[in-house]
């Protein structure tokens, strides 16, 4: 299987992106999917998108990336996890 | 890191009351700067972060905010807290174009992101679920949010 990865983007890079990247480990992981993410801060989205099949961001990022985007809190608050988990699978496309 | 490290890095105060964020930041980072969590520079860090990327956290009838910065501003990791008896304004995380009233407010001081990941994710993840918040907004002690923490965190996060 090939691996999706993420980019994980919040303000700063640091704590919101990191609780966000283990919860998406763990759940696509419990889904079956095998995930690779790296996180930055949202003023850096551009110079990371290399290899990056989706964009979860908890902050606004740039638009017309070229890579889907998900915003949401949902991996950070809990609430609507499975509705945002369900949009990252829908929007890779697999 | 151990449950009691954590503890003995928090500073929490209950019933508290600010005219605006701003005020309510800087006494907060004052008091993780006195207690050599942070450095002088976390506050400046703080604010300026804020307003790039705010985190208010809309959750309903009680909403919360997280600010922190860069892991260079902090000597170790901790957490200040405060609940509010009345709210102030910040900007949403996820829609800055919005303000929200907040009535609980976390400054978090993390200094490894890795090692500090489980008691952030079990922390904001408790916002959503189990009615901790609304348990804590109404705490009259800080003892009292102590004992929502242990029961947050369990006793097992490390």
């Amino acid at each position: 299987m090939k691996k999706i990865k993420i980019l994980v983007v919040c303000g700063t890079g640091i704590a919101t992106s990191t609780v966000v990247s283990r919860k998406l480990e763990e759940k696509l992981g419990e889904k079956g999917f095998l995930v690779e993410t790296r996180q930055c801060k949202a003023s850096e989205v551009e110079r990371n998108l290399e290899g990056v099949d989706i964009i979860v961001a908890t902050t606004p990022v740039p638009e017309n990336l070229g890579v889907p985007v998900v915003r949401t809190l949902a991996f950070l608050t809990g609430v609507g996890e499975d509705e945002a988990i369900n949009e990252v699978i829908e929007k890779v496309g697999r | 890191m151990e449950f009691e490290e954590m503890v003995k890095n928090s500073i929490i105060f209950t019933r508290a009351q600010f005219d605006n964020a701003k005020d309510a930041i800087s006494f907060l980072a004052q008091q993780l700067k006195d207690r050599q969590i942070v450095k002088e520079t976390f506050l400046e860090s703080v604010l300026e972060r804020e307003k790039k990327y705010p985190t208010g956290l809309q959750l309903g009838k009680i909403n919360v905010a997280i600010p922190h910065t860069d892991t260079e501003h902090v000597l170790k990791s901790g957490l200040a807290i405060a609940t509010l008896t009345k709210p102030v304004m910040f900007r949403r995380m996820d829609r800055p174009e919005q303000e929200i009233p907040v009535s609980i407010i976390f400054v978090l001081a993390v200094s490894n992101p890795k090692e500090y990941v489980k008691f952030l994710a079990k922390l904001t993840t408790s916002f959503g679920n189990g009615g901790y918040i609304e348990r804590m907004f109404n705490a009259q002690q800080p003892k009292e949010i102590i004992e929502i923490l242990k029961i947050i965190f369990g006793r097992e996060a490390k």
